[in-house]
């Protein structure tokens, strides 16, 4: 058990300004949400900006009861939430697996390295309607879009992380009698746990952003499908109400990855 | 004259570049006696990691030979103390310490026991679920010492295992793992720059020439039977002489 230490009175103080610090941050933030939001209300009803093409927040209220109601907005939310999880989980295994033998036989690696470098930097986008034509619309394709977007780039970044793992620790594990496959497990994997949470941090949006790719193009549900079919029938109000959504499911997906962050790396 | 552990025999190597051949060990010819501690001091950049990397079979010699006669079973024939005590920053200290045994199955209840008793012996036994981050300098050193040890090596080779530390630490690190290797009646080879680290440590010192090396000359010192911890053996009349010498011999190197 650790003793308690007695805090002194300086210490205290110092404590409370932490607190207060903090707290002051956090309210600033809620009243500059506070004040757009009220600002966005007053200048819409006032006529200063057209609420036609940006709405306010009465108006999104309104159009997101309205949804829920009409349109089964949570079904459309949970298909594109379901679509980017397994776009994401896909990147992850893909990535750590693909790297790992690239780790394990460099001849492949070095061999792949253009290949790889190519696929990055190619524009997905670019990509989508080839996956079309060869998988038809479907979720199918929209996860393949999700997945390409952040694969290759997380492929290599993770490769090179294994790649440039402190030669000295590995040398240990043979020291010790080790081999190839302890280095990994009890070197390699461990010490590039922070890069792969990094990846996954980045990874998450770059998925949530490919669903949209193939969902403005293959879909006939989710946010994307939504936003494609409110902008061309001129309903802004769904528009924005989707764009929204789209901020809070990325803060939140990148919320969760952080609590899993400091949760391993502690 | 006590058994012999390890002799090097006419031992020879190069590294091979693009941009040529690079003779890095020249006809180099030494032997090791169990129970002693060598140190191998030589000039910045002469080799000496390569050397420990051929004497550890971790680099394949070229010319000449390396061999060891020992008793124990293959896996434990040698220990390993790098320049870094690289404890692993996601095991806790007990993990670190068993990283050898759990790898080669070997991890029985009287490993563990001697372990233990290791651990408190060298004052870590409270620290046992630490990280190694939540260690001392020293603390990593003997930590470190102790997972060498736990492979139960005849033999033990410290390739300036000191060298990331500050001065003090230094010293009391060298203190520390001296006495540790005594007390564990092991044989040494250390291989450093410092000149007083190898001679308070030592019970010989073999000093290299540059590159391609060899052995230039071999210092024979008294001190080990004398009893005294390696801070006290800095403090005898003689240490300055075979410093002198020594620096006089690396010079000329």
């Amino acid at each position: 058990m650790k003793e308690k230490i007695p805090i002194s009175d300086r210490q205290k103080q110092y404590l409370q300004h932490q607190i207060i610090k903090k707290r002051t941050i956090q309210a600033v933030r809620v009243l500059m949400l506070f004040v757009f939001l009220l600002a966005w209300e007053l200048t819409s009803r006032h006529g200063i900006i057209d609420a036609f093409f940006f709405s306010s927040p009465t108006r999104l209220a309104e159009c997101f009861i309205f949804m829920v109601g009409e349109n089964n907005l949570f079904s459309h939310i949970g298909i594109s939430l379901y679509e980017t999880l397994l776009s994401f989980l896909f990147i992850t295994a893909i990535s750590i697996g693909f790297a790992s033998v690239l780790w394990r036989f460099e001849y492949v690696a070095k061999v792949l390295e253009p290949v790889l470098v190519i696929l990055n930097s190619l524009p997905k986008s670019a990509l989508a309607p080839l996956i079309i034509v060869w998988l038809g619309t479907g979720m199918k394709t929209i996860i393949i879009a999700g997945i390409s977007v952040a694969l290759f780039g997380c492929i290599i970044n993770l490769y090179t992380c294994f790649k440039n793992t402190d030669p000295d620790k590995q040398k240990l594990i043979y020291i010790l009698g080790g081999k190839k496959h302890h280095v990994f497990t009890k070197v390699i994997l461990p010490s590039g746990i922070p890069t792969i949470i990094s990846n996954m941090k980045v990874n998450i949006g770059l998925a949530l952003v490919g669903v949209m790719i193939g969902e403005f193009l293959a879909a006939k549900q989710g946010l994307g499908y939504l936003i494609i079919y409110a902008s061309q029938v001129f309903k802004l109000d769904w528009l924005i109400l989707c764009i929204l959504i789209l901020c809070l499911i990325a803060i939140g997906l990148y919320e969760i990855l952080h609590i899993l962050e400091r949760k391993i790396c502690r | 004259m006590s058994e012999l552990l390890l002799e090097c025999k006419d031992l020879s190597f190069s590294y091979h570049t693009p941009e040529g051949e690079i003779p890095v060990i020249h006809n180099m010819n030494f032997k090791i006696y169990k129970g002693e501690f060598v140190s191998i001091v030589g000039p910045s950049g002469c080799g000496k990691s390569t050397l420990l990397n051929l004497l550890t079979g971790m680099l394949k010699s070229e010319e000449g030979s390396v061999r060891l006669s020992c008793n124990s079973d293959e896996k434990s024939h040698y220990g390993y103390m790098l320049q870094q005590d690289h404890l692993f920053e996601w095991y806790d200290l007990w993990k670190n310490i068993c990283i050898g045994p759990e790898i080669n199955h070997c991890l029985t209840p009287e490993l563990e026991t001697y372990l233990k008793e290791l651990l408190q012996r060298y004052g870590l036994s409270t620290f046992i679920h630490k990280k190694p981050s939540e260690l001392s300098g020293g603390m990593r050193q003997r930590a470190a010492i102790i997972r060498t040890l736990a492979m139960k090596p005849e033999l033990l080779y410290l390739d300036e295992p000191f060298s990331s530390l500050d001065y003090q630490n230094r010293l009391n690190a060298a203190n520390d793992i001296g006495q540790i290797i005594r007390n564990e009646d092991k044989t040494a080879v250390l291989v450093t720059h410092d000149i007083g680290e190898a001679i308070s440590l030592s019970s010989r010192v073999l000093v290299l020439s540059s590159r391609p090396t060899t052995v230039k000359k071999e210092f024979v010192l008294p001190y080990r039977s004398r009893n005294l911890t390696p801070l006290e053996i800095r403090n005898t009349k003689d240490f300055g002489t075979y410093f002198n010498a020594i620096w006089k011999e690396l010079n000329e190197a």
